[in-house]
């Protein structure tokens, strides 16, 4: 997972998207995201948190200690307005790239 | 707040790790959790967490980076709202007490105001290096002659080339003297100083031309074309600064010299001069009379110590190298009396004659800095001591103590900032008055400006300013807010009136220093006006006449030059007397000195120890003009100006030291020496008064007249005397100069009253300076003290209404206040007096007829000081009188 530039920007949208619901911990990002991607991009768990730190420093997310219903300390994350206006504007951008690339890939012929 | 601690603590040093620790340990149980629900035994479904995790160390530590990080930013973000938070409540609050802001920042901007205006003299003058090459390694050489009045005598030109030959331990040794020559070519004949020096002179010191060349090598050969180098300031008068003037040809002593350079504006030793020429141009220099002759001095050397030689020994080379010389030329030196030979740095040269004032002067500022310190604090007590309950206030509910310190802090540094820039303002508008006063002492006047040491200064003395501003009131701030609470800030207060009772000693003591010298030097000013200086300067016009050589080259044409000009100068309505001589009193020209032999003296007195007197050349008029009178005898009478001269005036001193009770009158001096022997006498017909020609503080020198006719002195001083404003002639004798010869320059035309006047400038200055200081310090300790007595009166307004109320008379409770201001008082006079006793001696060089110690002066300036400081209690002591004992019982 770490190391490719289009991976590093992917996660990091994908854990946008992931709290644009409400505020959920590192653990349920991680999960959220697993389950939706049907376990189909080889995530290293731990590449997460760099992730998450370094939106935070962007102020993309914010963070705050809470506690989980099974009553345990947790750190949970959230989209703040700025996070939200990149989220909507990366979901463009993936949106156009994708059609742009299915556009090229599907072309039967010249 | 509540938001911002949390944010600390997760950002904190220890919170970092921790917090990123508990984060990944949540993440890894969690997942365990998860493998442990799918069938994994415990011990592996952690394992397994943490494989599906990656390198649980090394993200970890990246989290911790970025963290920190962010950290960072988040604590600089916080200082930076902290300080603008601080800076803006500082601004309001000290808007909400305008009186105090007022108070401080004027006390403040004259305080280190004056001190910024003295420190960017002493940089310009002490502390920069002089603006040459390595100018520390530049020293000046002269040569000492006489035995019981050491003269400068400076070089002969072959005696410039023996020390060339023999010396050593310089790098480069060039000649200079300067010499006024007319320039023709500009709008109006031109006298110009003019110095002479060697092709490499500028080599030497390293000076660049600002515009084309200096001098190249070979130039100063006999036969070289003539050219000029202008100095900075000459070609910014006369040329407005044209950059043109390069390559442009001017006449002077009947040649054409072109024009090939400009100088920078640099410092010049001894003198400034208005151009520069090589030494081949100089028709005395390259005369024989003068190059081949080695009795004939008067020349500067300048040289650059090599870089491996210390100045010690290059004196010891050079007095052996002059020992030398004089071995040579036995029979020579023997006569000439020529004694040693000495090497000084050129930058003690420069600024010899300025040290001493300017260190006296950053010494009166700093002084008074320490008053305006002390005042400034004094207020900020008093200040506080009214916001006590507020302070009380805020801390019991919670700000906490570093905060309430770091408001005062902001206070300080606020009014002192603006204080400082206020300072910086002043300080730039007084300096030209200021660098002018320094010109009089030194030609580095001319480097002086605010530049960024000055600004770094002013900077580091406002921030220390700041400093005691926050930390004073912190002092004595020791009580518990609780006790200050209930007694409404009353009990600690007690420890700031004896902080502030000691300021206000402080600044009594220091004060008396500041006036005891102002009232020195105003003592000696004074003195210094009511010396008599032998002449009469009222309605007497003077003006520089300064034939030109090569056309007065005979004496007969000088004389007659001079007499046709007296005529018609004589014959104008409104004068009453006139004359010409060669120097007139108070003008700054130095004395001729020649030495003196009496024919009754026996052979046996060695030519070296004869004593040397002043010989000046008048016309039968000059003494009568300036108003001399004649004691005794008569004037001498007219001769022809190819005739030796045969009678002299001789003044009082001259006469009373050298002829004692007998009468000098029809006696001989000698007049000229072949070989140590007198070969011509000349008789002593009259006694004139005697005149401070070099000083009113200088004594009357022992001056020898002789008739000018017979001098042949070509740089000439006229003087008439009118019965009205002598200033009217002034366009008058440039129309009769003219008339009689139109290329003749006419300078220096000045009032001689305007001479005296200009002569006593410096004290004039030093005395004002000092004494305005002086006032600045009482007025302001005068301020102090009347604040402080507010403050204990106020203090105890309700005990002395109730000491009313049982019957005290106010007399009495006016003594048990009074009676505080004179131990104050006391005290400031127990330091001040013997304080000002000890520095005072830093003054006696600028003192005339007045001892450091002078008793009357300590007695006034104790007598006004206590004076002052009992009218200043008396105001705020009346408010006693005011004291209704109905109202404090009441408010009890």
């Amino acid at each position: 997972m770490a190391g490719s530039d289009l991976y590093t920007g992917t996660l990091d949208t994908m854990i946008l998207k992931a709290v644009s619901w409400g505020a959920m911990h590192g653990y349920g990002i991680g999960r959220w995201i697993r389950q939706n991607s049907d376990d189909a991009l080889e995530i290293n768990e731990g590449a997460l948190y760099p992730a998450l730190h370094r939106l935070e420093k962007k102020g993309l997310l914010s963070e705050e200690w809470g506690v989980t219903e099974t009553n345990r300390k947790a750190k949970f994350y959230k989209l703040t307005a700025a996070g939200r206006r990149q989220l909507k504007a990366e979901i463009v951008r993936w949106k156009k790239y994708s059609q742009a690339v299915t556009a090229v890939l599907s072309a039967s012929s010249a | 707040m509540e938001m911002k601690r949390i944010l600390r603590l997760s950002f904190g040093k220890v919170g970092v790790t921790r917090d990123v620790d508990a984060e990944i340990r949540f993440h890894l149980e969690m997942r365990a959790e998860e493998f442990e629900r799918e069938g994994l035994p415990p011990a592996e479904a952690m394992q397994a967490a943490r494989a599906a995790f990656g390198d649980v160390d090394e993200i970890a530590s990246e989290c911790r980076q970025i963290r920190r990080r962010r950290a960072l930013v988040l604590r600089a973000a916080d200082a930076l709202r902290d300080l603008g938070q601080d800076l803006r409540f500082a601004v309001r609050s000290l808007r909400k007490s305008p009186g105090y802001t007022a108070a401080v920042l004027i006390s403040l901007a004259l305080g280190i105001g004056a001190n910024t205006a003295t420190f960017s003299l002493v940089n310009g003058v002490l502390i920069r290096p002089l603006p040459y090459e390595d100018g520390d390694r530049l020293v000046h050489l002269d040569q000492i002659t006489g035995d019981s009045t050491p003269i400068s005598a400076g070089f002969s030109p072959p005696e410039i080339e023996d020390y060339r030959r023999l010396d050593d331990s310089f790098q480069g040794m060039v000649e200079y003297h300067s010499m006024s020559f007319t320039l023709l070519g500009l709008e109006r004949p031109k006298r110009v100083s003019t110095g002479v020096v060697s092709d490499n002179y500028f080599d030497l010191f390293g000076i660049e031309p600002l515009l084309g060349r200096t001098f190249l090598l070979g130039e100063d050969e006999i036969g070289a074309d003539p050219v000029l180098v202008l100095s900075h300031d000459f070609w910014q008068r006369e040329f407005d600064g044209n950059p043109g003037v390069v390559g442009r040809e001017l006449e002077m002593n009947d040649r054409t010299h072109t024009v090939v350079g400009v100088l920078p504006p640099v410092p010049q030793y001894p003198v400034e001069n208005d151009v520069y020429m090589p030494v081949s141009s100089c028709p005395f220099r390259t005369d024989v009379d003068w190059a081949e002759d080695r009795d004939q001095r008067g020349i500067d050397l300048f040289a650059r110590l090599e870089e491996s030689t210390s100045l010690e020994t290059a004196r010891e080379d050079l007095s052996k190298s002059t020992a030398r010389i004089q071995q040579s030329h036995p029979d020579l030196y023997e006569v000439s009396g020529l004694v040693r030979s000495e090497a000084v740095p050129l930058r003690e040269r420069l600024v010899s004659g300025a040290r001493t004032r300017l260190l006296v002067l950053i010494g009166i500022t700093g002084f008074l800095l320490l008053i305006v310190c002390a005042n400034v604090a004094n207020l900020g007590l008093a200040r506080l001591a009214g916001r006590g309950r507020e302070m009380a206030i805020r801390t019991a509910l919670g700000a906490w103590r570093g905060r309430l310190f770091r408001q005062l802090l902001a206070e300080g540094t606020t009014l002192a900032i603006s204080g400082g820039a206020l300072a910086v303002l002043l300080a730039w508008a007084t300096l030209g008055l200021l660098v002018s006063f320094v010109a009089r002492f030194t030609t580095r006047a001319a480097e002086i400006r605010i530049d960024s040491t000055v600004l770094l200064f002013t900077l580091g003395v406002s921030l220390a300013t700041a400093l005691v501003l926050g930390l004073l009131p912190a002092l004595p701030d020791r009580a518990r807010p609780m006790d200050r609470l209930r007694d409404g800030g009353v009990a600690s207060q007690r420890g700031g009136l004896r902080t502030r009772s000691t300021l206000v000693v402080g600044q009594l003591a220091v004060s008396i220093v500041l006036l005891v010298g102002a009232g020195l030097l105003i003592r000696s000013f004074v003195r210094l006006q009511q010396v008599d200086p032998g002449f009469r300067a009222e309605n007497v016009l003077a003006a520089r006449i300064s034939l030109d050589w090569s056309n007065y080259r005979e004496d007969a044409r000088v004389g007659a030059f001079a007499d046709s000009l007296l005529r018609r100068v004589e014959a104008l309505p409104g004068v009453t007397a006139a004359g010409v001589g060669n120097k007139v009193p108070l003008s700054g020209q130095g004395p001729t000195r020649f030495p003196l032999q009496v024919e009754a003296w026996p052979e046996a007195v060695s030519f070296n120890s004869l004593p040397r007197v002043d010989f000046q050349a008048v016309s039968r008029g000059y003494l009568q003009t300036i108003g001399v009178p004649l004691v005794h005898g008569r004037l001498f009478n007219r001769q022809r100006p190819d005739e030796e001269p045969e009678e002299a005036v001789v003044s009082q001193t001259l006469a009373e030291r050298h002829f004692g009770d007998q009468e000098a009158i029809g006696r001989q001096i000698c007049w000229d020496w072949e070989n140590a022997v007198c070969v011509h006498w000349l008789d002593i017909v009259g006694i004139a008064g005697d005149v401070r020609h070099y000083g009113l503080d200088s004594e009357a020198p022992e001056v020898v007249y002789l008739p000018f006719e017979t001098t042949g002195w070509r740089d000439f001083r006229l003087v008439a005397r009118n019965r009205w404003d002598p200033t009217q002639l002034a366009d008058t004798i440039h129309a009769l100069v003219h008339a009689i010869d139109p290329t003749q320059a006419v300078v220096d035309v000045r009032t001689l009253a305007s001479a005296r006047r200009e002569s006593m400038a410096a004290p004039r200055i030093t005395m004002l300076l000092m004494g305005v200081f002086a006032v600045i310090a009482l007025v302001i300790t005068a301020t102090g003290i009347a604040g402080v007595i507010a403050y204990a009166v106020g203090q105890r307004t309700h005990e002395l209404g109730i000491r009313i109320a049982l019957g005290a008379r106010r007399e009495t409770i006016l003594w048990l206040v009074l009676r505080r201001a004179l131990i104050l008082i006391a005290i400031g006079l127990g330091i001040g007096v013997p304080a000002a006793l000890v520095l005072s001696r830093f003054l006696s060089d600028m003192l005339f007829q007045t001892p450091p110690q002078d008793p009357l002066t300590l007695i006034f300036v104790a007598g006004l000081a206590v004076v002052v400081a009992l009218a200043a209690c008396y105001v705020p002591a009346r408010r006693i009188t005011a004291i209704d004992p109905m109202m404090t019982l009441r408010t009890e």
